[in-house]
């Protein structure tokens, strides 16, 4: 091969790889004045602290990236902490109807009640598109069904980034979610089936992310406040009264039968 | 305006859209034909040529990224541009330095003319790559697909000239062996 056809075929590697190496800031170079004996000592100081710093830095960006085990090249996750309001967080919502009985057997959902102990905002790239979501902890103090156990914490990914700052509470369901709350759950427990969030020619396994997620932001959770119960009234008009998450709890494990 | 709005005029065939990719990528598809060419005045006229050439590609191409569609065009320009210069033999410098440094990886590899060849060798290079931690990759395509010189590399990534140079020089003995074990002969 000769060397203008080894470079040419260099130019056709991974596009990806050409717009990183593009995006890659300069870096400062280290000073290094060995006669100064106080500016060598100055200068060591700040390349320690540089050195901590970047250290901290890249302790703190890797903390941030998920590793993705079944998914396939070209998608990556980070834990971001852009914030979001309700109406620019997007996401995806199941719009299929689903009658009150069918809400219970049409997809394989767990159902467990428990307390939000976090709740934080990922960034999925495909590939130079990017998707926000959000992914809540919850620990589980009671399950109706589902693969879970009490005391257990189930890591739930919802269908949309969660919002910042206040919120009202008249907001879809799962915008009222927040660190410390209660609630009832009914995620998709994920399998090789229900797994995969295809975009820009690239797969996410959302297995990668959470077990299990959460169909759309209304039908699947329901909360309670000092002020009122929080769930998709119109979804389930046996529950119209309810006030407290026993009432919703006993509902549902009758449902489940 | 972004990508999908310029390629949309591309796709209208409206010229004020070349116009517009010309004042987003022209810089950098000039930076990459001046690394290549060592000349302003071919580095012009390879972005114009690229920017022709995308004018007559899309459509029916639709590039997801507008800059890597330009800067691929303008690269492989400017290799052409180059090789014309080495017959008329003008050029040298720090292209001859990268030319050497390629063929020292590649120069025993089977012309690549085989289109399935030429897959799998990107393939081994882009799975050699991805087992580079960052900014190792990004000196390597920096220096090889961007054709940047020392200076400009060690300058962008903090470091001497010797020590970028032996860098490069520990990541093409990397994957020479890597392209080995993977049964190409280098």
């Amino acid at each position: 091969m000769t060397k203008q056809e080894a470079f040419r075929l260099i130019g056709e590697i991974d596009g990806l790889y050409v717009e990183a190496a593009q995006d890659c800031a300069p870096r400062k170079r280290i000073n290094r004045k060995r006669n100064m004996r106080m500016l060598a000592a100055a200068a060591a100081c700040l390349v320690l602290a540089a050195g901590i710093f970047a250290g901290a830095m890249r302790y703190h960006e890797a903390a941030r990236q998920i590793p993705l085990v079944a998914s396939s090249a070209g998608v990556t996750a980070r834990y971001t902490d852009k914030a979001f309001d309700p109406v620019s967080a997007g996401g995806e919502n199941s719009l299929v109807w689903l009658s009150e009985d069918e809400i219970f057997t049409h997809w394989n959902t767990a159902i467990f009640r428990g307390t939000v102990t976090d709740v934080r905002n990922v960034e999925i790239d495909f590939a130079g598109r990017k998707l926000y979501r959000a992914i809540a902890w919850v620990r589980v103090c009671t399950v109706v069904r589902g693969p879970y156990a009490e005391g257990e914490e189930v890591k739930i990914l919802l269908p949309s980034a969660a919002a910042s700052g206040s919120r009202a509470e008249d907001c879809g369901v799962i915008e009222s979610i927040r660190v410390g709350i209660e609630g009832i759950f009914m995620p998709i427990v994920y399998d090789d089936e229900n797994n995969f969030l295809e975009m820009n020619g690239v797969t996410l396994d959302k297995r990668d992310l959470a077990p299990c997620g959460l169909a759309d932001g209304e039908r699947w959770a329901f909360f309670e406040t000092p002020h009122r119960l929080i769930y998709a009234e119109s979804a389930f008009p046996s529950l119209a009264g309810a006030k407290t998450l026993d009432e919703v709890e006993a509902f549902l494990r009758e449902k489940a039968g | 305006m972004n990508d999908s709005e310029i390629v949309a005029g591309f796709f209208a065939r409206d010229a004020d859209a070349v116009v517009t990719a010309q004042e987003t990528y022209g810089r950098y598809c000039l930076a990459i034909a001046r690394n290549i060419t060592g000349s302003d005045e071919d580095a012009e006229e390879c972005l114009n040529d690229a920017l022709l050439a995308a004018w007559n590609s899309i459509p029916p191409k639709r590039p997801e990224s507008l800059r890597g569609y330009l800067g691929k065009l303008t690269r492989n320009l400017a290799i052409n541009r180059l090789e014309k210069q080495r017959a008329a033999k003008r050029g040298g410098g720090e292209m001859d330095a990268i030319l050497d440094e390629v063929e020292e990886v590649f120069g025993a590899v089977d012309s690549a003319e085989d289109e399935a060849m030429r897959h799998a060798l990107t393939e081994a290079i882009d799975a050699f790559l991805a087992s580079l931690d960052e900014d190792r990759r990004a000196l390597f395509v920096r220096r090889y697909w961007y054709a940047e010189d020392l200076g400009q590399i060690a300058a962008r990534f903090g470091m001497r000239e010797n020590t970028a140079a032996q860098t490069l020089r520990r990541i093409r003995k990397k994957l020479r062996e890597y392209l080995t074990r993977e049964g190409f002969t280098v």
